[in-house]
């Protein structure tokens, strides 16, 4: 959109310096990329998150109702039916990089349209600089890491250090040592000890079984056992937020689908709880990998303080169902946190206003 | 409040998880189930607190209200790596005819409404006993302000214990759950290193130049791809 603007910007910002000091009244933003949607918190006390989509009108038909815009966030999945839609995340990462000709270029600037509306979510005053701390995925890899900072650069955050994202929540909880942390998101679970340094390779595990495959697992298993009902993808995420759980309960996840062209309710408690179930072992599996390799004196204490965040922590049950999971490995006490849609946004924008002014000057 | 299915060893449990299904078909859309460990936290929040309000009404100096209260507080949560509570400069000095209607029901609201029915029970009841004890401790040693200090050590102390106990029962089998390292060190200079860490990091990640080659993980969700 602005392409070599931004570059100008930060240059002009430094010569003319009509605010004097500039850098320190730069708006400090944490930012949660996440496959399915996107948070922001800023030090301006401003919080959004938004769907991480974006689409376009799709022919002339629905030009004339939106208009040549691109459209970021909910509006898109409400408005689904008449924009061509773009996720630009894909498990976690900027789709672009693992993808070849037209359809990366489509994707890099939905990539660039997404973090232009997270730059507008600051809501930066004019020739006012941009300071952004960026949640990554434990696992990403250098490019994408690259990748994020050069599309945020682009879309006019001046300043860009990318974290992974669990050592953001962490982060955020003060949890520097004798804990873990796991975000189960839509794209990864990633799962993050904390012993006093900043995590590396191996302090970090990212599984790729999350709340996609969960949607995918429960859509499978409908098809399956019942075959005549119509759904959409979005039908199932919907359900599964409202009545996702790993314990038995009386209420009964009844949703209505087409059925022959007809509405009707069906019950599906058995096929979310199944599929919602399944994430539970990847999880164990995770955290005793991290574990294990973990020096033994002090493994105790980092299964101690498990810290869950991420939509899926929202699963009814959850905690219980890890804790018994954690049994066999001498026990673990789990913590779900109440705020698991801010918390990564929310330990990245501390990490960005506790970053000393001069290195956000040098990036 | 395991409630794996059919598994019920427990009958006590299966009846908490009947109360919060009550909430639910009342139309409580969501309801968080509160395990052991959240428990005894706020378990300890509450005794955290009772100590806060308490030493609010001791007649020392701010100096001394201060050390005893963070001392009360270091001990409480020993082992425990939550926030600790805001230690409020006292901000009215109350008048001792208040210090009968102190803590109880504003404590159990201030607790997340969310809590399991026989939680909050447990919480209430707690907290309870714990401003009762310290009150009626309170007013036998209001005579001198070193004695009133050195018992409300000792209370601290005993709280303490109690805290460890109800830890215990409320741990299956009883195994301890007490962390005895304190986790309360100052992370100032730690974070500074952190910080440090990561933004070298960064800078490496910006020096090297970026080959974007495609990367190897699967895409076969729908993100990522054009609809
Ligand atoms: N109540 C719920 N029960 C189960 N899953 C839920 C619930 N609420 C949200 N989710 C799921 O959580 C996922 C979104 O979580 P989150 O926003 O943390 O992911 P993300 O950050 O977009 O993804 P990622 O971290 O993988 O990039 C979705 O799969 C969503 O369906
Ligand atoms: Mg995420």
């Amino acid at each position: 959109m602005k392409d070599n603007k931004l570059n100008q910007l930060s240059n002009e910002s430094d010569v003319i310096s009509p605010k004097l000091d500039g850098k320190s009244t730069a708006v400090k933003v944490g930012i949660d990329l996440g496959t399915s949607r996107s948070a922001i918190t800023t030090s301006k006390g401003e919080r959004m998150v938004m769907a991480s989509v974006v689409g376009w009108p799709k022919d002339a038909i629905s030009a004339k109702v939106f208009g040549h815009r691109v459209l970021v966030g909910d509006a898109v999945l409400e408005n689904r039916m008449g924009l061509q839609t773009c996720f630009p995340l894909a498990d976690g990462n900027l789709a672009f990089t693992q993808n070849a000709g037209d359809q990366k270029e489509t994707l890099r600037k939905a990539g660039l349209h997404l973090f232009t509306a997270l730059r507008q979510a600051a809501k930066a005053a004019e020739g006012q600089s941009v300071h952004a701390v960026i949640g990554a995925p434990a696992e990403a890899t250098r490019e994408n890491k690259q990748a994020i900072i050069d599309l945020a650069r682009e879309a006019g955050i001046d300043g860009v250090m990318v974290v992974s994202e669990p050592f953001a929540v962490a982060y955020a909880l003060d949890a520097l040592e004798d804990a873990m942390v796991v975000d189960i998101g839509a794209g990864t679970i990633d799962l993050c000890r904390m012993a006093g340094s900043l995590p590396d390779a191996e302090d970090q595990v990212t599984i790729f079984h999350a709340g996609n495959h969960v949607d995918a697992r429960i859509c499978e298993l409908l098809r399956e056992q019942r075959a005549d009902i119509q759904f959409s993808p979005n039908m199932i995420k919907k359900a599964k937020e409202r009545f996702s759980s790993v314990v038995d309960t009386n209420k009964r996840a009844l949703v209505t689908f087409p059925v022959n062209g007809r509405p009707t309710e069906v019950d599906i408690t058995d096929q979310i709880q199944t599929a919602v179930g399944e994430l539970v072992p990847h999880i164990v599996d995770g955290i005793q990998k991290l574990v294990s390799t973990f020096d033994p004196e002090f493994q105790h204490r980092i299964r101690s303080r498990v810290i869950v965040s991420g939509g899926g922590s929202q699963v009814y049950g959850l905690q219980e169902a890890l804790e018994k999971g954690l049994e066999d490995l001498g026990g673990g006490r789990v913590m779900i946190l109440d705020d698991p849609v801010f918390a990564g946004s929310q330990g990245a924008l501390k990490l960005a206003l506790e970053m000393p002014a001069e290195y956000w000057e040098q990036l | 409040m395991s409630a794996e299915s059919n598994t019920s060893e427990n009958d006590g449990k299966r009846g908490q998880i009947r109360n919060v299904e009550e909430l639910r078909n009342k139309g409580i859309q969501k309801v968080r189930v509160v395990g052991e460990s959240q428990l005894k936290e706020m378990a300890r929040e509450a005794a955290a607190r009772a100590v806060l309000e308490l030493a609010e009404e001791l007649k020392v100096s701010e100096e001394d209200r201060r050390s005893l209260v963070g001392r009360a507080q270091k001990q409480i949560l020993d082992g425990d790596p939550g926030p600790l509570p805001q230690i409020i400069p006292s901000p009215v000095s109350k008048p001792d005819a208040q210090v009968a209607h102190l803590p109880d029901e504003e404590q159990v609201e201030e607790s997340p409404a969310t809590l399991g029915l026989q939680e909050q029970e447990m919480l209430i009841q707690l907290s309870k006993l714990i401003s009762k004890d310290w009150r009626s401790e309170l007013a036998t040693v209001r005579d001198s302000h070193k004695s009133q200090v050195d018992r409300l050590e000792m209370r601290i102390e005993e709280l303490t214990r109690a805290l460890r106990v109800t830890d215990q029962v409320l741990t299956k089998g009883g195994e301890s759950v007490v962390n005895p390292a304190s986790k309360l060190k100052p992370f100032d200079n730690k974070k500074e290193e952190l910080l440090d860490q990561l933004f070298q990091a960064n800078v490496a990640l910006r020096e090297i130049s970026a080959s974007h080659g495609a990367g190897s993980l699967s895409a076969d969700s729908e993100e990522g791809r054009m609809s």
